[in-house]
């Protein structure tokens, strides 16, 4: 095997496994307010997820990029409370907006501060700093794709199938996805 | 109450971003395999403080003397090279600790250029079962990889 496609492994499988429970929580919160039609919309707001995270775990040397890390694990539960809140809104459930590009980009980046330890074991010690960085976020973006994919295929089996309205779907992941984090972020309440 | 206390222990082990993740670098050198492996800290001294009942203390001033003695025996069985059915004798050179990353530092004696290499690292599976431990291997221009998991800790890799 090549050295891309293990380390693309490696990203692919961290997202698809339990420990990564806020990503994917993240992304179904995202992608609540949205119709199946809507699917390049979400395949969008997931990148920019991705990219925002990408930016700050690459970063992860850099001594600006040293924040209290508990300050980190409050911070990455909190932006799925906020999404989570932003969808009961009239704004957060416009399909047409940009904000959700932004809401995701912006979060993204909080979630891949949480994420230092892993640039160390990826880039020290590497001969070339991006040998590991690129297929690694490769994978995360490929797993969060997938994790798309089974969402937008329930929702679609939800409204054409069984004929309900996105509207009801959205509150009940919201509000499911609320509740997880909320005690998350008492869990790891750092004041 | 029971539901609310399992969520929370849910939480509590996830609350972490746990990275269950070893890489190692090798390179054919002077008819030997040189290795770095990098390892967390972390894992490698809760592991071995499980199996020696000490207070290893690695990398700090207090470090228990025996440290270097458990981390080559739970190596020794874990970290192995095999090359044309013979199993290469590992060599324990040393380590050095850099707050999270745990640098160790092995040789193989291979002898002539191998044309393939059974590439085995078992470490911490025997801690969690989503551990996964990379093995770059350089050999000359070619660089091969391999990926170890629990469900599969032999690669074989062909140069």
């Amino acid at each position: 095997m090549s050295t891309f496609s293990n380390y693309l492994r490696l990203g692919y499988e961290h997202i698809l496994s339990l420990d990564a429970l806020d990503h994917i929580l993240f992304i179904i919160a995202l992608m609540a307010v949205f119709q199946t039609k809507h699917w390049l919309k979400i395949v969008m707001a997931v990148t920019a997820f991705t990219i925002g995270h990408s930016i700050t775990l690459s970063l992860g040397a850099l001594d600006l990029m040293r924040i209290d890390k508990t300050l980190i694990e409050f911070l990455i539960p909190l932006t799925i409370v906020l999404t989570a809140l932003y969808n009961l809104t009239k704004a957060g459930q416009n399909a047409n907006s940009n904000t959700k590009y932004w809401i995701a980009g912006i979060f993204g980046l909080i979630h891949g501060l949480g994420f230092s330890n892993y640039f160390d074991m990826l880039v020290l010690g590497e001969g070339n700093y991006w040998q590991a960085l690129i297929p690694f976020n490769l994978g995360i973006e490929l797993a969060q794709l997938l994790v798309v994919l089974i969402m937008l295929i329930i929702m679609g089996v939800y409204t054409l199938i069984f004929n309900r309205k996105i509207r009801d779907w959205n509150y009940f992941v919201s509000g499911a996805a609320f509740g997880l984090a909320f005690i998350m972020c008492i869990e790891t309440w750092p004041f | 109450m029971k539901l609310i206390l399992n969520v929370l222990l849910l939480w509590s082990c996830l609350a972490p971003h746990d990275f269950h993740v070893s890489i190692a670098q090798v390179e054919y050198k002077d008819e030997v395999l040189q290795m770095t492996l990098r390892v967390f800290t972390e894992d490698l001294e809760d592991r071995l403080e499980e199996l020696s009942a000490l207070d290893l203390d690695l990398g700090t001033e207090t470090e228990h003397p025996e440290a270097a003695q458990w981390m080559q025996k739970y190596l020794k069985k874990r970290v192995a090279f095999a090359s044309e059915g013979r199993v290469l004798n590992q060599v324990f050179i040393g380590y050095e600790v850099e707050f999270e990353l745990c640098y160790i530092y092995l040789e193989f004696s291979v002898g002539e250029r191998p044309s393939e290499l059974t590439v085995r690292n078992r470490i911490f599976f025997d801690s969690f079962d989503d551990q996964s431990n990379i093995v770059n291997v350089q050999v000359g221009e070619e660089l091969r990889s391999a990926f170890l998991s629990p469900g599969k800790g032999d690669y074989t890799l062909e140069f």
